[in-house]
């Protein structure tokens, strides 16, 4: 184990250390700033609108870091061939995949946590309330971030950067659209197109059962039978996606 | 035991969209012994570099088998005690030296303050012991191959694994290295290493192998290799002009330089023979220098497929 906590030390070094990192923390910051002015155009709204653009500005910014370095240090490792000096020590490559995920979860964590605290001091500070709803919301983010950081890592050792950004991107349009989908086929009734729906819906993760912001300043909390299901599920689907990732690197020549 | 073992080894790889085939090593059969420079001579894609790869674990073979210090190459800790220098090395450029060495160091099952107590001597070594803290994004080509170097020595390792380290380096750089290697020896390592420098693969190797289109075409120790065939002999000779030992008919060329003849005599001359007709001329032989073949003779003459001389001379091989 201390070959993988070698390897994802070694890329949260290298993600803290990338200028591209603070450029986007700095954005999520300044949108969190900006939140106060949406909130004093909206009527008595103005704490909830504030949380609800935080934790939204918050949920893309560590959305955009996650695909931006999920998608390019896996790829730079190899394109740059720092990978010949890992694989080439006393290192098995499950180490080298598990040690990448998790540096790469570690980082974005670190960035969604940091975030988080410049979002609640701001918060108290215009005089709003830290509920516990809000850290449940931002527990839920953690688990799209572990299912997001799954797909990155698998399609960046088999394709170009863009590309799997852009397929991860897509795992995450559709992760929070299978659902909405599969009712909807169900609904109007859209019979050749059940299979296909059935299909989406089993094959793409369900990022909504991830999805606790709606709980926040409605004074209500999930069961917690509900938040436990949605950890294991978060766990489960991106143990799969890595053993693929595994199976994949362990037949790869680099 | 066997520093090296090698048992037809075979590498096909699939390119491009139809999968067509491309045959990088063929069959490749060697051994290194524990404590020699072994060189590894092949033109460019001779099968060199992917040889390196399959040791290291970065490439799988498709056929035949490898064992480094008797561990099959496939195995865990089959690479516990080696050292690998890439071709065209890369590092992290945000990490300063002495951190890279402490990950490296790590991944080889090191303890943090064993690396940190090693680091400096190696550092040392390589002649790095002042950009320790700095970071390899600043270092310059030549700094980088030695880095290299360090990154390869840090676990201590019995069997070094050098691909082109001698690539990209000033002459100094290039010494300095040499003299490296042949230290590494004297401390009892094992050396494999390739190189496109054949005068620094004859100045320090042992043995050699010489690899063509993914096959080997000779292998032996150096001397065995080139013989003890001299193909000419250099005169010198003083006290005498140029025409008058023209006039003498000794040699196939003649040339003079601050006072000295030089007369370069055809290899199946009698040195004796000649050495007489110069004294009954009044000549002084200075010097009589017999030339055999070099490295770059050899490799050009048997390995290179796409230089002149093609693979004649020799059939050997996997």
């Amino acid at each position: 184990m201390g070959k993988v906590i070698a390897i994802a030390g070694n890329t949260v070094r290298e993600v803290v250390r990338d200028k591209v990192f603070y450029i986007l923390v700095f954005f999520a910051v300044l949108l969190i700033a900006v939140s106060k002015a949406l909130g004093w155009i909206s009527m008595e709204q103005d704490v909830k609108v504030m949380k609800d653009f935080s934790i939204a500005a918050i949920n893309l910014f560590v959305l955009l870091i996650t695909i931006f370095l999920g998608t390019t240090l896996v790829y730079k490792e190899i394109d740059k061939r720092t990978i010949y000096t890992i694989l080439s020590k006393d290192v098995g490559r499950w180490q080298f995949v598990l040690g990448k995920y998790f540096g790469l979860l570690a980082a974005a964590s670190m960035c969604m946590a940091g975030m988080t605290a410049v979002f609640i001091v701001y918060l108290l500070v215009m005089g709003g309330g830290v509920e516990a709803s809000l850290f449940l919301a931002v527990g839920g983010m953690l688990l799209e971030l572990m299912l997001i950081t799954s797909v990155s890592l698998l399609f960046s050792g088999l394709t170009s950067p863009v590309l799997s950004a852009f397929i991860t991107f897509c795992f995450f349009l559709l992760g929070h659209s299978v659902e909405v989908l599969r009712k909807f086929v169900e609904e109007f009734e859209f019979q050749g197109l059940e299979p296909m729906a059935n299909a989406i819906y089993y094959l793409f993760p369900n990022l909504e059962n991830c999805n606790f912001k709606m709980y926040v300043g409605s004074g209500t909390l999930p069961e917690a039978a509900h938040v436990l299901w949605a950890a294991a599920y978060a766990a489960g689907y991106s143990a799969a996606l890595i053993g693929i990732t595994l199976v994949i690197y362990r037949r790869k020549d680099f | 035991m066997k520093a090296i073992e090698i048992e037809n080894l075979a590498k096909v790889y699939r390119r491009g969209f139809w999968g067509t085939r491309f045959t990088a090593l063929s069959g490749l059969s060697l051994s290194v012994e524990e404590g020699e420079i072994y060189g590894f001579i092949g033109a460019n894609g001779a099968g060199k570099t992917t040889t390196f790869k399959i040791l290291m674990g970065i490439a799988k073979p498709t056929s035949g088998s490898a064992r480094i210090l008797g561990t099959d190459i496939s195995a865990r800790g089959a690479r516990m005690k080696a050292g690998y220098l890439p071709e065209e090395s890369y590092y992290y450029n945000y990490l300063t030296a002495r951190e890279l060495l402490r990950f490296y160091g790590r991944l080889q099952g090191m303890r943090g303050r064993d690396v940190a107590a090693r680091s400096g001597a190696i550092l040392e070594s390589v002649g790095l012991a002042e950009s320790a803290d700095a970071r390899l994004g600043e270092f310059s080509k030549g700094m980088r191959q030695r880095f290299g170097i360090a990154q390869a020595l840090v676990n201590d390792p019995a069997v070094l694994f050098l691909d082109e380290p001698l690539t990209g380096l000033d002459p100094p750089g290039r010494k300095g290295l040499r003299d490296l290697i042949l230290d590494l020896k004297r401390r009892g390592k094992t050396v494999f290493f390739s190189s496109h420098i054949l005068s620094d693969a004859e100045a320090i190797c042992d043995r050699i192998a010489v690899l063509d289109r993914g096959g080997l075409v000779a292998e032996g120790p150096i001397g065995k290799l080139l013989g003890s065939k001299v193909k000419s002999y250099e005169l010198q000779i003083s006290g005498a002009q140029p025409d008058a030992v023209k006039d003498l008919g000794i040699g196939v060329g003649i040339r003079s330089d601050a006072g000295i003849v030089h007369v370069t005599l055809d290899g199946t001359a009698d040195p004796d023979a000649v050495i007489d007709r110069v004294r009954s001329a009044g000549g002084k032989v200075v010097a009589l220098i017999p030339v055999r073949e070099t490295l770059e003779e050899f490799f050009m003459r048997s390995g290179p497929s796409g230089a002149h001389g093609g693979l004649g001379g020799f059939g050997g091989g996997a």
